[in-house]
Parts: C-alpha cells; structure tokens; sequence
C-alpha cells in the first residue's frame, strides 16, 4: 500500500515539475517556484511532526529531552536556547555525521552548511535579531533515535513571543507538518494563541494532534481537574477531541539527564508517555500513510486547480486570437471612440474643478481676512459690556477665556465650511473623472496572457479615482481647523504675556510657526515657507494655521492696544503693530493662501490627467497588438496557443489517473 | 512658552491625533494604524476625564491579558482572598471593591447589575459568590449563540477591609478587577473576545492602572502588544507577579523596565500567586505599589506628566508594524513643536527618540 502511495507520489512530483515548467513559460515565475517547492517537498517526502507552542512553554527543554535523551549527542540541540527561526529535527540513519544547513528566504532551495557552533548566530534573538539574516530555516540531521531515519521534528518559533518574525513563521510551519504536538503550559491553560492554533488545526485535513500539557510540576492537585476539564472543552467548542492530554514535568526530566535512573524520571514526569504517544504514530504505518495521501491529495487538487485555468485563460485568448480582422478591427475602432469621449468628458469635469476649487479658495481667503476684524469687534463689545478695559484686564482669565472661545469658534466655522466645500468638489469630481472613465472595456473578451497587460491598463484609470480620493484625505486636512483653533486658544492666551517687553506676538508666532525664533518679522516669514515649501498636505494645513496666526495676531494686537493705552508701553505697541501689518501682507494676502490651495488643485488636476493618458496609452497598446495578431503578423499566436493547449490537456489527463488512485481523505485524532 | 503659559499639552494631543486619525480613516491601507492612533486618542480622552475627579470616586484597577495575576494582585492589596482566583481563567466580569467605612469588618454587601439580588452577608462567603457570578456569566456566554454584544456588566462589592494596604488615610477610591484583555488583539474566541472588550471598557475608566504581567513570562507578545495599544500613554504601574519564580541574576524591575521602555521606578514585583502572607520582600513590594499608586493619583493634571505620557504612547505606536504604513503620512510639525515645549527633560528624550526611530525607518 505505502509503496503504491510511494510510487504515485514520485509520479505526482514529476507532474508537478512539468505544471511548474508550464508556469514558467507562462511567465508566472511565482507560481512556477511555488509549484517547484511543493514538488521537491514531495520527492523528498519524510514525516513531519510540528511541536507548537507559545514562548515559554519549555518547548526547547522538551525537543531537549526527546532528542537527546537517548543518545550522548545531546550538545548539538542544546544549544538552542531561543529558536527565532523554524528548526528541523531530521532523523538519519545512525553513523552518519551530524550536519546543520541554513536556508534563507532569498534562495529556498539552496542551503549554506555551518557549524554546530553557530546555530546560536542564526537561530537565536541575539545573534540575528529581526532575523535580518533572512533565514527561513535550519536544518539539523542527525541520528535521532526517536526520529528514525524518515521523520522529521519541527521545532516552530515561539509564538506570541514579542518578535512577530517568531509567530508568522509558526503559521508557515503549521502548514507543512502532518501531526502536532500542541504545548500548552498548566499554569497558562490555553491562551489566546493556542486557542487560534486549535482552531487552525481543525481547519485542516489532517487533524492529528497531541496536546502535551508542561510544567504540571507547578500545578496543585485542586487546579488538576479544572486544567483538564478546559483544555477538553475548548477542544470541543472548535469540533477537536483531545482524546489523551500527556502531563509533563519537562523541566525535572532534563535536569536529570545522565543520571542513573534517567529511566524512573522519565516515567515520573509523563516524557516517557509522550515517548511511547510519538513512536506509535511515528511507526504506526496507517497514520503515515494517511498523512502521505493527505499531502498527495493537496498537491493533486492544486496543480489541477491550477491546469483548469490555465486552460480557461488559453481558450480565452484562442476566442480573441480567433476572431475576424475585421471585427477585432471595428472594435478597435469603437474603443478609441469611446476613449475620446471619455477624455473630453474628464477635461470637462476637470475645468469645472479648476473653477469651483477657485472660487472656494476667493471664498476662504475673504472670509478668513474679515475674521479677524469680526473676532476683535465681538471682543471689544464683550469688553464694552464691561466695567472697563483696566477693569476687565484684571480679571484677565475672563478676557481670555472670551478671546479663545471667539476665535476657536470663528475660525472652526469657516474652515469647516470650506473643508466641507473642497471635499464636496473632490467628491463631485471624483464622480465625473468615474462616468469618464467607464469605458466598455469588458466588450473585449481577453485571456490569462492579455488579461495582466489590460488590467495593468486598467489600473491607472481606477488610480485615477484612488489618486483623487488620496487628494480627499489630504483635504481633510483642512480638519486639522480643530488643532488651529485650539492652537489659537492658546496662543492667544499666550498673548497675554503681552505686558512684559519681550512682546506677546513674537512669541506667539513662534509657538505657532514652530521656530524658536523670538522676533515676529523674522517668524512670519518663516511660516510662509512651511506653506509654499512643504508637500500638498502640509501646505493645506499651514494655509489654515497662517490665517489662525493671523487672527490671532490681529486679537493679539487688539488687547496689547488695550493694555498699552492704559500703560502707555509704546516700545511693545510699535513691534505689535508693526508684526501685525507684516503678517496680513505675507500670510493673508490673497497670493499666499491661493498660491498654496492651488498647489493642491494643480497637483490633483495634473495626477489625474497623468493617470488617465497612461490609461489610454496603454490600453491602445494592448488594442494595436491583438490586431496586429489577427492582421496575421504574428501568424504563429494561435499555433502557440494551440501547442499550450494540448500541453495541459496531457498533464489533464495524467493527473487525472493519479488523483483517482489516492485513498479517500479522512480525519479526526491520533 | 514653558512654565506658566504653556499649552495644554492633553488638549494639543487631543485635536492633532484626531486629525491624524481621521485624516487616515477613508485609506484602507492605513487601517492598522488608524486603529492605533484612535487608542491613543481614547487613552488622552481618558487622561483628560481624570482632571478634577474627587479623591473618593477615583478608580484604581487591574488590566492585562488573562492569568497574569489581576485578581492576586487586588487581594494582596485588600489583604482577604476576596476575588476569586483560578489556574483557568477566572474573572469574567468588571469586579468593583469599595471600602465601607461604616461596615462591620466581616460584613460585605454586594450589588450585581450582571442580573442579581444585591446581597450582603459574611465576608469569607463573598469570593464564592463572586465565583458563581462569573461561571454564570462565562455560560452564557458560551451556549450564547447571537452575536449581540452584551451591556457592561459589573458587579460591586463593599466592606470594610480591615487590612487592606489601600483603604486607609493614603488612598481612597475603588478597586476594579477586570478580565483578561487579551481578547482585544484580535481572536475568534467569542467569550475571550467578549471578556476583552468588557476589560477595555472597565480600564477606560480607570486613574490609575496597574498592568499585570508575569515574569515567568517576560517577552510574552501579547502583554507587550496589550501594553502598547491599549494603555501606555497612560503610562500605568506594571505589576510583576511570580516574583518567587525569578531565577536569574538580573533585577527583575529593570528587565522589565527594559523590555516595556519605562522607568524601573513604575515597576513593582510580587509573589502575587497566593494573595496573600509572604515575607519581608512582599511586604516591601506591597507598600512600593501603594506609594506608586498615591502618587500617581496625586500626578493626574500635570501638564508636563501629561505630555510626557502622550509622548510615551506615541512613541510605543512608532514602534509597531503600523510604521511601516506611515510613510505617506506627513506630520503637522508645528503641533508637536507647541507639544514638545510643554515637555519635560524625561518627555523630551522620548520625543527624540520618536523621532529618531521614525526618521531610520523612513530612511531603510
């Protein structure tokens, strides 16, 4: 039976090279190296058992044990303290040297053979931290006497250790073992990650598993049965049946290694149980042979998975390659049509755009103008309300309580409205650049080798709407008003400082525009550049953050006004107005804030259009080759396609055999 | 711009990291960070609750994954084995305590919004029914079989406790027991799932917190990842229990304080497992964590404490997977220009290293 099993399956893995050979033509080199994997993971079919467990559940310290226990030449395991990569435990006949070989993500089917010495550089935290070695795995051979000579033992990285390398490895190594063995420590009875490895497990055709539960040594005899009873009811809610739970004290069995009764402990803290639990299933030949035809069935189901649709795609592109010049022609010729339209509909939508974003930003910078004067004019009445300016600056928490509320709320109001406004227009344009963009493409029926290049056509134009949404989440920006004006509330509560020398707005512009600097003239500018200097996004929000400091500067100057007729400061007077006059010039100057919005519409605009004339460029591209296939310039297309034809109707009729001859599947435990 | 005018570092944080958020939201791409970002924002909108709150209705609890000792860690503190304390995961709702100033010492009363009777009765019997509380719950959740998410459901417990290291002149407030939050990363386990979002809401209300970690399990992914997305700008006590398991050389404080990158003096490790007794070390352990706590009651407000703990979750954001997806992201540097001059020295170093570690990613 296993040798009928053995036979199909070098059967199945020569079939598989072949699918890998097609793939490759077919320039699927992924595929093809995928395929090739599995292939060779078949021809060099050995048992695999998976040990899984979360960091700190002593799984070193039992592959430790059940490695070395019998044997002297334990040195070469121990010295994995902390496996960060996934370690294989291949068992080879006795006699045979022990040899370490690491492979690394680059090359997977290539292996560099080290010494048992550095292991540590390669498989622990310290020596490759972040695996930045880019290892993938390390083989260890050796005489293992538990392994035999065709088993193999999986140690999986710790997972749910802190270095998330350690876990997504662990879910790989989950994948290509055919038993487990589940660690689960008595004093943390499944976790979070044990539960979804359960979970996994039972997702899986082959389901054996073998819970091991470690540290029972540290678990009382009242906590025993609660331990137990959870591991068999979580096992149950995810349909498993835990039909043996093994007790270990892995920590004891090692620690005793070398001594005389090695034989006792072993017995007293259950490694001798798991022992005996691993060499029946190792030996047991129907377990194997079930794991055998598991692994066959997948790799059957898959490469004739992928051989329907390849055939799909070839007879896809024979239909294309097939049709009459003439109605490949038309077609054509509708397309390009199509396409016309389509780029007038987008230049229409795009200078309404233009129009609406320009008037919005007119909007923006009038009103943000007319806000200060507003703010200062609310402020003064408030002030009027009461018992005098010397009067009220005495209660000065008062004023700025009423200054930060003003100014909070005014600004908010009308950067709001305008943020609602460009994301109104963004959204508006999105939608017409959409209708524009919607050409009948579906009207050409392509296959799997057309299919990449027209969908790599395709794609630009869908860019095109991402590229304008992208412009929308950066115009959400303009919501970052709430930051400006609380930004605002402060800095004009900043303001109040105005009483010593050093001037209130010079600070406030520097608080605000992030510099250091202390003199408002030389703030000021500076603020300009982060808004014509920086990228799109920042520009937005600098726009919004100058107009604050304006009007923060404007309120600013109001109350140092106030402040300074009472005290007669003409020294802090001159800087404030002074400041104050420059920053309307520089930053509320119509050129200023429309110079920054309308970077963000060109760049939009420009992105778009881009997008959309690579789009084109490419989709013509595609539509001039199909032609000049019909139009007999490449006469070989469809004998090509004719040949790729029978090639996979030949590896079709091959599998097929193969796959029929593969036991039924079936699952359940050990 | 420091000292008496400085901006109100938790408003700043507030606004800017709600922008970042939202800016985020309509890209899918960003979602793991926008995730982030808006725990963060959750965790400043929770500093700021806790201004002005008054002694008596603070709230000083437990947060962590399942089986690190939460409910050890609250007896120990209340001096009786009053939550109930299991080698399988035991706590399945919000567990208040209060001190009853007026309760005769073995009395305890005990009000269940879980679908109880408020009772009272003799102390010693108080953790027996806290446990049929919880199996109660934790079966309904199992045969439960809607996918509705249950209200908050807590119960409180109040007496006297008259050898609890907590309720006395120092500290007054409630304790607050939580499940395991471990649920929250992220799981297809409906009752962890569901124990995690009741933690999460419970810790949310918390003033202090005291994450609970294991040292026989340091490095453990999950407390790192439940430490940096759910509260570390908060900047809780770390809790270190099984301390009588320590084998190695090394202070277990500052290994821990290495791996979590916070001060060794916010760490306290305990022989938590009991709950009780323990020697001369325990003692000392114990009246560390009750300093702790007082003072970090007594710190709530402080603008620089605050900025610097913003900072703090910040910098704990930077360092996830999340990073990665940043680099579209452009920040509006002069909100954390105005968020750095509020900052403290210990607030500045981790700004630096923000920045620092966000500009080498950039760069690779």
């Amino acid at each position: 039976m296993l040798e009928d099993m053995n036979r199909t399956r070098l059967e199945l893995c020569d079939a598989l090279q072949e699918v890998a050979a097609l793939q490759e033509k077919s320039k699927q080199p992924t595929l093809a190296a995928e395929t090739r994997k599995r292939a060779e993971s078949l021809r060099d079919h050995r048992f695999r058992i998976g040990i899984l467990g979360g960091m700190k559940r002593g799984k070193s310290t039992l592959i430790n044990v059940l490695l070395g226990s019998a044997n002297d030449t334990l040195a070469p395991v121990s010295v994995i303290p902390a496996t960060g990569v996934i370690t294989e435990f291949e068992g080879v006949d006795a006699g045979s040297p022990t040899t370490v070989e690491v492979f690394t993500r680059e090359d997977t089917s290539r292996s560099t053979t080290i010494g048992l010495d550095d292991i540590r550089s390669y498989a622990t935290e310290e020596g490759n931290p972040g695996n930045e070695k880019r290892v993938e795995r390390i083989r260890i051979r050796g005489n293992f006497p538990l392994l035999g000579s065709s088993a193999t033992l999986v140690d999986t990285p710790g997972n749910g250790s802190i270095f998330e390398e350690h876990s997504l490895a662990a879910t790989q190594a989950l994948s290509m073992c055919d038993v487990y063995v589940l660690l689960v420590s008595a004093t943390i009875p499944l976790d979070r990650m044990e539960l979804d490895y359960l979970r996994q497990i039972s997702e899986r055709e082959r389901r054996q598993f073998v819970v091991a539960l470690t540290k029972c040594d540290e678990l009382e005899a009242s906590d025993r049965s609660a331990v137990l009873q959870r591991i068999r009811n979580e096992c149950r809610n995810v349909g498993l049946e835990a039909r043996e739970i093994i007790e270990l004290s892995a920590k004891e069995a090692l620690k005793s290694s070398g001594r005389s009764d090695i034989e006792q402990v072993h017995r007293r803290t259950g490694i001798k149980r798991l022992v005996e639990e691993m060499e029946r299933i190792i030996r047991s030949e129907s377990i194997r042979q079930q794991a055998l035809a598991t692994r066959l069935r997948e790799a059957a189901l898959d490469a004739s998975r992928y051989l329907d649709r390849a055939l799909e795609s070839i007879h896809q592109d024979l239909a294309i390659a097939s049709k009459s010049v003439d109605e490949v022609v038309a077609q054509r010729a509708e397309l390009v049509v199509q396409f016309k339209k389509a780029q007038s509909e987008f230049a229409s939508a795009s200078s309404r755009f233009k129009s609406k974003w320009n008037s919005m930003m007119q909007q923006f910078a009038a009103s943000s103008k007319g806000l200060g004067g507003r703010v200062e004019a609310e402020v003064e009445e408030w002030l009027d309300a009461q018992s005098g300016v010397a009067g009220s600056w005495k209660a000065s928490s008062g004023l700025r309580a009423q200054i930060a509320r003003r100014l909070g709320a005014a600004l908010s109001m009308e950067s709001q409205r305008t943020q609602e406004k460009a994301e109104k227009l963004l959204a508006d344009f999105n939608a017409e650049a959409a209708d524009a963009r919607d050409i009948p493409m579906a009207s050409l029926r392509v296959g799997s080798d057309t299919q990449d290049k027209v969908a790599g056509g395709v794609a630009p134009l869908v860019a095109v709407g991402s590229a304008v949404g992208a412009a929308g989440t950066i115009l959400t920006q303009i919501g970052a008003v709430q930051a400006a004006a609380l930004a605002l509330s402060q800095a004009t509560a900043a303001a109040q400082v105005v009483t010593t020398s050093q001037g209130a707005l010079a600070a406030a512009w520097a608080w605000l525009a992030g510099t250091s600097a202390t003199s408002a003239t030389v703030a000021a500018p500076a603020a300009v550049t982060v808004a014509t200097g920086a990228l799109i996004s920042t520009a937005v929000t600098a726009v919004i953050y100058s107009g604050g400091a304006v009007i923060a500067g404007v309120a600013a100057t109001k109350i140092a006004a106030m402040v300074i007729t009472s005290r007669a400061k003409g020294r802090v007077a001159e800087i404030v107005e002074e400041a104050s006059e420059d920053a309307i010039k520089h930053m509320v100057g119509e050129d200023r804030i429309s110079g920054s919005l309308g970077e963000v519409r060109d760049r939009i605009l420009e992105e778009s259009k881009q997008r959309f004339d690579e789009a084109r460029e490419d989709h013509e591209g595609r539509l001039a080759e199909i032609e000049d296939a019909v139009r007999g310039k490449d006469p070989a297309l469809e004998a090509r396609l004719r040949e790729r034809e029978q090639t996979v109707e030949e590896l079709v009729g091959r599998l097929m055999p193969i796959s029929s001859r593969l036991p039924a599947g079936s699952g359940g435990a050990v | 711009m420091e000292g008496r005018h400085a901006p109100d570092p938790l408003a700043l944080a507030h606004v800017t990291l709600t922008d970042f958020a939202s800016r985020l939201q309509s890209d899918p791409a960003h979602a793991d960070l926008c995730r982030s970002l808006e725990s963060l924002v959750a965790q400043v909108a929770q500093l700021r609750r806790s201004r002005g709150v008054h002694a008596a209705e603070r709230r000083i609890g437990v947060f962590g994954a399942s089986k690190r000792g939460k409910s050890s860690v609250l007896n120990t503190l209340l001096g009786v084995p009053l939550l109930p304390v299991m080698k399988t995961p035991m706590t399945a709702i919000e567990i208040e305590v209060r001190h009853d100033a007026v309760a005769s010492p073995d009395r305890y009363r005990l009000l269940d919004s879980a679908g109880g009777m408020p009772e009272q009765g003799d102390l010693a019997h108080a953790s027996g029914f806290l446990r049929l509380v919880a199996s109660r719950v934790g079966k309904q959740e199992t045969e439960a079989d809607d996918q509705t998410p249950r209200g908050r459901e807590r119960v409180s417990v109040s007496s006297f406790f008259a050898k609890s290291a907590v309720f006395n002149k120092r500290i007054a407030g409630t304790l607050v027991d939580t499940p395991g939050a471990d649920g929250t990363l992220g799981t297809n386990d409906r009752k962890l799932l569901a124990e995690g979002q009741r933690a999460l809401a419970a810790m949310r209300e918390l003033h202090a917190v005291l994450f609970c970690i294991r040292l026989d399990m340091l490095q453990c992914a999950d407390d790192a990842k439940l430490f940096a997305t759910h509260c570390a700008a908060l900047r809780p006590i770390v809790v270190a229990s099984y301390a009588d398991q320590w084998s190695e050389a090394r202070d277990p404080a500052a290994c821990v304080a290495d791996w979590l990158r916070i001060p060794a003096s916010r760490v306290v490790c305990i022989d938590a497992r009991t709950g009780r007794g323990g020697g001369e070390r325990q003692g000392a352990a114990i009246e560390s964590l009750v300093g702790l706590i007082a003072a970090e009651l007594a710190s709530a407000g402080r603008a620089t404490e605050d900025a610097t703990r913003v900072l703090h979750g910040l910098d704990y954001l930077l360092t996830g997977e999340a990073l990665e997806r940043m680099r579209k992201i452009r920040w509006p540097r002069t909100t954390w220009e105005a968020l750095r001059s509020s900052l403290n020295e210990d607030g500045r170093a981790v700004m630096q290293r923000t920045f620092e570690r966000f500009q080498r990613r950039l760069a690779r």
